[in-house]
């Protein structure tokens, strides 16, 4: 019970800072929001709002669906907040690490949702593995953003690549699929 | 094993899409940055899971056991290959209260290290209990894939109800040809003194009243009254079991047949069952400690099948009733068949003690008007029911479960001497 409280503790109070965050940096007129108006900043609020109440419900019912409307909405905040240039664009890489270490809590704390005994080594495996996870990538984050801060691109090119990205991906989740079905 | 996904790789994926979607449309990099993270757990989990290669074994420290005692299981399991989160738990079956033990373990496995999760189960209820087979979960390291399965482990635990000590039970009207310690009405050698006659050639000298010859002036021997052993007839009721809260009057009913079963068997008596329900059940007369074990062998095995044919004692094998028998009968006296198959016995001249288990404690009529008004004449429907066995002179005594059985069998004891003093 202690280590689901804990973990589900974390992964709210890692949510909250996330949206308080993305509510500051909405404060800066050239985001997304900040079109809106003044009150342009209330937008990531509410969204941070939504996603800490899915999030609340998630981990107190507890069921792992409202989970990924939080995160969504999370990233929505996030993303509606940001600002058109400055630090706050560069920290993107930084902020999908963080949101992937409040799913990571929050899928966690249900995990031990049944209560065992003799969990100690499990606990530490876990923790190093998320902080390799979400270390590893952040890394990889980082490269398109150097890379985009580098040479910005057009449309064209960039949707470009980004279908070369997505089929690489959907391809290399095949051949993983494939190899999954296989070997199990 | 079987292998299911966590919610969370599907989650993940979506939102490692979504990003790349919106990244696309709206053309906005940072949306595929954001999502990044989850498509590289994604890939990372798809890429290192492994099928854990486990081996388990179980022990049980004893198979066979009295109500109330304990059992306790352990299984160990050895892994070829690292499993960062093995969860082994042991489910507790019904009839059976963990009492030691039994959280379920959770912990990392390293290759060729092994694990084991104990508990300790006690039993409430006598009868044949599968014992639980142990679930195991192996989880990969990221949380994203998890093996379940349950060891193939078939084995049973034979519960023995605990039986109850008795002083004293009924005894036979009439006893048999083998020695044993009951006192029989008939003359012959024994202990106990029965009267005396005139003497007749061929009576042995021993045996003469010394003190009575010489007072009376002609020779008077002592009579005696062997002992001799009797046979005894167990009748369960297995038509009708009333239940509630876990306990029902079949539970009680059995117990007092093994109690009764040890006790005759102790005095050298030859003790039979039988099973009178949906399926007919019966074991012969016998005498020695081997009947003890298969009596409460076929009495855990004992439940109630529903059936609606309409069966008399004419299906009950004729050995398993000898004659000069003495029949205990472990009734509730809801069944007709069974009040009806009582009283033929009785008809037939057979010795018969009812024992009615009280099915009451276990029926309690509801609270509105109409309830307890059938309460009331099911009340009058078992006193006239009762009230037909003593008109036949069948000794009925009425047995609440959970109280010493000692009470009702004295009480049917003085019943049924009664009774025969009576009807000579």
């Amino acid at each position: 019970m202690g280590q689901r409280l804990t973990t589900a503790v974390l992964a709210i109070l890692g949510a909250a800072a996330f949206g308080a965050l993305s509510t500051v940096a909405a404060t800066d007129h050239t985001s997304v929001a900040g079109a809106a108006g003044r009150s342009g900043w209330m937008i990531p609020g509410l969204l941070s709002l939504g996603s800490m109440a899915c999030l609340i419900l998630a981990l107190t019912l507890p069921t792992a669906r409202p989970i990924v409307l939080a995160l969504a909405l999370l990233g929505a905040a996030w993303l509606v907040g940001l600002p058109n240039s400055g630090v706050w664009r560069s920290l993107t890489a930084v902020a999908g690490g963080w949101l992937l270490t409040v799913a990571e809590l929050a899928y966690w704390s249900l995990d031990f949702r049944i209560a065992g005994r003799d969990q100690r080594t499990v606990y530490v495996r876990r923790a190093a593995t998320i902080a390799a996870l979400v270390g590893a990538s952040v890394a990889l984050s980082l490269v398109p953003e150097l890379d985009l801060s580098a040479t910005p691109t057009t449309g064209l090119e960039l949707t470009a690549v980004g279908l070369l990205s997505a089929a690489t991906l959907v391809a290399v989740a095949a051949a993983l699929a494939w190899r999954l079905r296989s070997t199990l | 094993m079987t292998l299911t996904t966590s919610p969370k790789l599907g989650a993940y994926a979506a939102l490692g899409a979504a990003g790349l979607l919106v990244a696309l449309v709206w053309s906005y990099p940072e949306a595929a940055v954001l999502g990044l993270p989850f498509i590289v757990a994604v890939l990372a989990a798809l890429a290192l899971v492994e099928r854990p290669q486990l081996l388990a074994s179980i022990e049980v420290d004893r198979e066979r056991l009295l109500e109330g005692d304990a059992v306790h299981l352990a299984v160990t399991v050895n892994s070829t290959t690292d499993v960062p989160w093995l969860q082994i738990a042991w489910p507790v079956p019904q009839s059976l209260v963990a009492t030691g033990g039994g959280d379920i373990l959770g912990v990392r496995l390293v290759a060729r290290a092994s694990a084991t999760a104990e508990t300790v189960l006690t039993t409430t209820r006598w009868g044949v209990v599968p014992l639980p087979r142990p679930l195991i979960r192996a989880h990969d390291g990221l949380g994203f894939f998890r093996f379940e399965g349950t060891l193939d482990f078939r084995k049973t635990l034979r519960v023995y109800p605990r039986p109850e000590t008795l002083r004293r039970a009924l005894s036979a009207a009439e006893t048999q040809m083998f020695s044993g310690n009951e006192l029989s009405r008939s003359r012959g050698d024994g202990i106990e003194f029965a009267d005396v006659r005139p003497y007749e050639a061929g009576d042995r000298p021993r045996r003469i009243n010394w003190r009575l010859s010489t007072r009376a002036g002609r020779l008077h021997i002592n009579e005696m009254h062997p002992e001799r052993n009797s046979d005894i007839v167990i009748f369960l009721d297995l038509h009708s079991d009333v239940r509630s809260g876990g306990q029902g009057t079949l539970d009680y009913a059995v117990r007092a047949a093994a109690s009764l079963a040890e006790h005759y068997l102790a005095r050298r008596d030859r003790v039979g069952v039988i099973g009178f329900g949906g399926v007919l059940r019966w074991l012969m007369p016998a005498m020695g400690s081997r009947q003890i074990y298969r009596i409460v062998d076929a009495l855990i095995d004992s439940e109630v099948v529903l059936s609606h044919v309409w069966r008399g004692i004419e299906v009950i094998p004729p050995g398993t009733l000898p004659p000069k028998s003495l029949i205990v009968a472990l009734t509730t006296l809801i069944d007709e068949r069974v009040v009806d198959a009582l009283l033929d016995l009785r008809a037939r001249r057979f010795d018969l003690a009812v024992v009615e288990v009280m099915a009451e404690p276990f029926a309690a009529p509801g609270s509105h008007d109409a309830a307890q008004l059938a309460g009331r004449l099911w009340h009058l429907d078992r006193a006239e029911t009762r009230l037909r066995y003593r008109r036949l002179g069948v000794p009925i005594v009425q047995w609440r479960p959970g109280e010493p059985l000692q009470g009702p069998l004295a009480e049917a004891q003085q019943l049924g001497r009664r009774n025969r003093w009576v009807n000579a």
